[in-house]
């Protein structure tokens, strides 16, 4: 069997969101880069593997697919065994836990900690741009209010969905990565049990070989 | 033995309930809509952590994210005779497609069009604000180019994720439908595959039954 193809590099958070789930699987795969400076996220090869020019896109034999949410959900079923399920499709209720938190980390979570990322680390280091410290202050008043909510539903539930780790929890890790490395870090003290399922995620052996590739 | 009717807390009126409404509607799964004054601190509906609609309750379970509710009902309430919208009885790939092109309306589609529903619609209806005309713009040259990318898409495929109507076409009717209210409407007559896609979507039973109790003048 082919390895799969994953094109983009891996300290780009979406394309970590797809490496995370090829990573707890242990599965073979194929990191092909995408050089942003020659614009080959625009040619004609990458368009057609993802028409919004962007990464991560995925190709599975004669599949190729583009959004990495979309991507990752793939791979967790592909790889899916009785001992590693993260998606709980069996089961209805299980499985729409996990797509409730899913949800939240794409529209609420990411919402209010991504701007912080982009602020203080990508902005600065990728294009020379100064922080916007109005916009990190906004958005810290808003994840201190997400993470309000993520300390209750943890002090009821060991993981997110319920007592398992799931897909939402590791779609956790990309953009909470790099937070952990801005000025703002240590927000994360003031919720005891968030910190704890952070340190939990992070001490994964797939996600430690995954993070020391993100790390310039 | 009969089980009780789902419940769906919130308005009709809203663009996420519409979502999970649409999705109850295309199951024919029977439900009730049970108005939400959050503001009001209401103590009968299911605790929404972070305030917002629709929540939603089946026996015990309590749910909220539309998408996430919308999902649940496609696999639970689905019978032999609706469609398999999440295309999960397909195989790996055609779930794969309606999960991909689910994601393009969530994270490229809504961001463009949303805020031209906002300023021309929510914002003045709700809080008596004016349209800033300058984030209307900016959001129709970006849902210019998404357009035109779906032009490209429906070219080759009857609907977004492949020949058969998904839960990815289902999830651009509330923010589509509102936009066709605002001044901008005929943007869409520039790309007709996407405007049949719309008139398609239009036509389904399931979304004439949500349509109306949708407002279409503000």
């Amino acid at each position: 069997m082919a390895p799969v193809k994953v094109f983009g590099q891996a300290m780009s958070p979406n394309v970590a969101r797809v490496l995370v789930f090829l990573e707890e699987a242990g599965a073979d795969y194929e990191l092909v880069d995408v050089d942003f400076q020659a614009k080959e996220h625009k040619s004609p090869d990458h368009l057609a593997r993802n028409p919004f020019g962007q990464i991560p896109a995925f190709q599975d034999g004669d599949l190729v697919l583009f959004e990495s949410r979309a991507v990752a959900k793939y791979v967790a079923r592909k790889y899916k065994t009785d001992e590693a399920d993260l998606l709980r499709e069996g089961d209805h209720s299980e499985a729409a836990m996990v797509d409730v938190w899913t949800e939240v980390e794409a529209h609420t979570y990411s919402a209010a900690l991504s701007p912080i990322v982009y602020e203080c680390l990508i902005f600065p280091l990728m294009h020379g741009k100064p922080t916007d410290e109005k916009v990190v202050d906004e958005s810290l008043g808003k994840l201190r209010k997400v993470l309000e909510v993520y300390e209750e539903r943890l002090s009821k539930h060991r993981y997110l969905a319920g007592d398992f780790l799931s897909f939402a929890d590791l779609n956790h890790f990309p953009y909470t990565f790099y937070f952990m490395a801005t000025p703002h870090g240590a927000l994360f003290e003031s919720y005891p049990r968030v910190k704890a399922w952070w340190e939990s995620i992070m001490s994964r052996p797939a996600i430690q070989k995954l993070s020391a590739t993100m790390t310039p | 033995k009969m089980s009780s009717p789902v419940k769906v807390f919130g308005h009709a009126t809203s663009t996420n309930v519409a979502r999970v409404l649409l999705c109850l509607e295309e199951v024919g799964a029977e439900y009730e809509l049970v108005p939400v004054d959050f503001l009001a601190g209401e103590h009968n509906t299911p605790e929404h952590p972070f305030g917002k609609i629709p929540a939603f309750q089946d026996g015990d379970l309590v749910l909220f994210e539309s998408r996430a509710i919308a999902r649940y009902i496609l696999r639970k309430y689905r019978t032999p005779g609706s469609p398999d919208l999440l295309g999960e009885n397909g195989g790996a790939e055609e779930a794969a497609m309606v999960d991909v092109w689910t994601e393009v309306e969530a994270q490229q589609y809504h961001p463009a069009i949303s805020p031209v529903v906002f300023e021309c619609i929510i914002f003045p209806v709700m809080r008596g604000a004016k349209t800033d005309q300058k984030v209307v713009d900016e959001s129709l040259e970006r849902l210019r180019l998404v357009l035109g990318t779906y032009e490209e898409r429906l070219s080759k495929s009857r609907y977004l994720a492949g020949d058969s109507f998904s839960f990815a076409d289902l999830n651009h009717f509330p923010f589509t439908f509102y936009f066709m209210a605002t001044p901008y409407a005929a943007l869409l007559d520039e790309y007709p595959r996407v405007k049949a896609w719309w008139e398609d979507l239009m036509a389904r039973p399931s979304v004439k039954r949500v349509c109306a109790n949708m407002p279409t003048k503000f």
